[in-house]
Formats: C-alpha cells, sequence, structure tokens
C-alpha cells in the first residue's frame, strides 16, 4: 500500500463498462514525508475521500477486481483515510 | 508496450526444457525523440524476447513485456517476460511520419 | 492507471491474432505539474491498445502491467498497456 493526496477529480464518459458509476479520483502518490513520488495515478473511491485529503491507496488488483468484476483494468483503489499522520 | 528493433537472434542449445522450439530475438528499444518528436531514436538498451510472428534482422517490432508476455497460447507456459506481439509498419507522432518501413527499404 | 496524453499512433503490417480490432496510440504519462500547469513534463513513453477510439492530444486512463489485458477475459491476449477510458475532464 502507498499513502497519497488526492489533488483532482477526473470525469470520463467514455470509458471500460466497469468503471460506470464510480468515482474517479486523481491521486498523487507520496513519500511518508508528503514529497511526490512518480506520475499521479487514477484510483477509484467508495470512501467519500476529497480533494485535499490525505489517502492509502492499494494496488491490489484482486481486490479491485473484487469491487469492478474480473475483467476491470483498473488497479488502484481508497482502502482508508488516515485519522492522523 | 514499446517499440524495438531487432538487432540480431540468439540461440542456446542449452536451455530450460520448456523453451525448446521458441525463437529468441535481440532487440534494442526505440523512443521519440524528445526534443523534436520527429524521429525514432535508440536507447542504448537490449532485451531478449520470444517471436512467433518471424520479424527479420532490422526490423521494427511491437513487444509486450511482464506477466503479459505470457497471454498467448504459445507462450503461456513459458517461462519469459517479452514477446513480438506485431510487425511495425508506420509510426506517427503528432501527425507527422517518424517510421515507415517502405522509406526504409 | 496513470493519466496519458495520446501523442501518436503505430500501425503494424502483422500482429497477433488476438490484437485485431485495436488501435495502437503512442502516449506520454503526464506528470503532476503537466496536469496542473500545463507544463511539458511527461514520463516515458508507453504503446498501449485501444478500442475506444482515442484521438491526438486526448487525456486517458492507462492500464499497465497484468491489468490492461484483464479487459479480454478468458481469450488470452498479450498486452501491457491498455486505454481504460477517455478523460472528459480533471477539476482541481
Amino acid at each position: 500500500m502507498q499513502l497519497g493526496r488526492i489533488v483532482a477529480t477526473a470525469t470520463s464518459t467514455l470509458k471500460h463498462p466497469s468503471f460506470e458509476k464510480e468515482r474517479l479520483l486523481v491521486v498523487q502518490l507520496e513519500s511518508i514525508d508528503g514529497r511526490p513520488d512518480g506520475e499521479p495515478v487514477l484510483a477509484f473511491d467508495r470512501l467519500g475521500a476529497r480533494k485535499g485529503d490525505r489517502v492509502v491507496l492499494t494496488n491490489d488488483g484482486a481486490s479491485l477486481q473484487e469491487m469492478l468484476g474480473r475483467e476491470t483494468p483498473g488497479r488502484w483503489c481508497v482502502l482508508g483515510l488516515p485519522d492522523d499522520l | 508496450m514499446f517499440l524495438a528493433r531487432v538487432t540480431g537472434s540468439l540461440v542456446a542449445t542449452q536451455k530450460v526444457a520448456s523453451m525448446t522450439g521458441h525463437k529468441l530475438l535481440i532487440v534494442e528499444p526505440y523512443r521519440v525523440d524528445e526534443k523534436g518528436g520527429d524521429r525514432l531514436v535508440p536507447t542504448g538498451r537490449t532485451f531478449v524476447v520470444v517471436d512467433s510472428l518471424g520479424a527479420g534482422l532490422d526490423e521494427m517490432v511491437l513487444v509486450c513485456q511482464g506477466g503479459s508476455a505470457r497471454l498467448t497460447p504459445e507462450t503461456e507456459k513459458l517461462p519469459i517476460d517479452a514477446v513480438v506481439i506485431g510487425l511495425v509498419d508506420t509510426v506517427d507522432v503528432r501527425g507527422r511520419v517518424v517510421f515507415s518501413t517502405k522509406s526504409e527499404s | 492507471m496513470r493519466i496519458a496524453e495520446v501523442v501518436g499512433r503505430v500501425t503494424l503490417s502483422r500482429s497477433h491474432p488476438n490484437l485485431r480490432g485495436g488501435r495502437f496510440p503512442i502516449v506520454l504519462p503526464m506528470t503532476l505539474e503537466a496536469l496542473r500547469d500545463g507544463a511539458p513534463t511527461r514520463g516515458e513513453e508507453v504503446v498501449a491498445y485501444d478500442r475506444l477510439g482515442v484521438g491526438l492530444g486526448d487525456l486517458i486512463g492507462l492500464s499497465e502491467g497484468r491489468e490492461a489485458a484483464n479487459p479480454f477475459g478468458k481469450q488470452k491476449t498479450p498486452v501491457d498497456g491498455y486505454c481504460a477510458c477517455l478523460l472528459d475532464a480533471i477539476s482541481f
């Protein structure tokens, strides 16, 4: 799992069917001291995370497949919102 | 996937049994020139890839790497991580042709 | 998935049979500065598989690695980059 910050939200009309009705967040992965790590990723979220929030992301394909179906090309999803960091 | 040019073939008499009968090529990945974006430039890196499409020496190919390289009927049981999935005809960048098989020959 | 800009395309004279029906755009992953401020910085290029019909200048969600091949289900298809969605807008 990795830490990241929600920097934006994204919308898409033309998309893989497994993404229907899902919120797409743009998350910048960060090191523990808050430095950006690599290019931002698109992550799915069902916890209601908001712009500016720090989140824990998982790139476990299997858990996202459980959420969105076996044929989803998605990878990252919000696992939790740290209480205090 | 990435673009690469075939720079040679590789024969290994001594190899794991499952690799028998599979052609191995040596390829050099190419990238679109970062400055002008108007040509393909060599990267100096080298990969060994499995080929079932019959790519020839100097040919530009499209390579799939990682676990996905095993997702073909020919390679599904092989201990490999890179496979040729296409022979390149043309490459366009921002509306300009930066590679074409025709202009090569 | 990273966010990537479509900058070109590759055409093939021969391809693995399971790949037919797709196109192969060349895409560049977007950095945070590129998305937010329009900076020219980009990550290393990737050739992706596309069935959405994306075009030059579009921003897409780029699936990479094993996930890129998930949409093909049981039909084994050698793909490590896939245009998963065409982005309409990103709001900061």
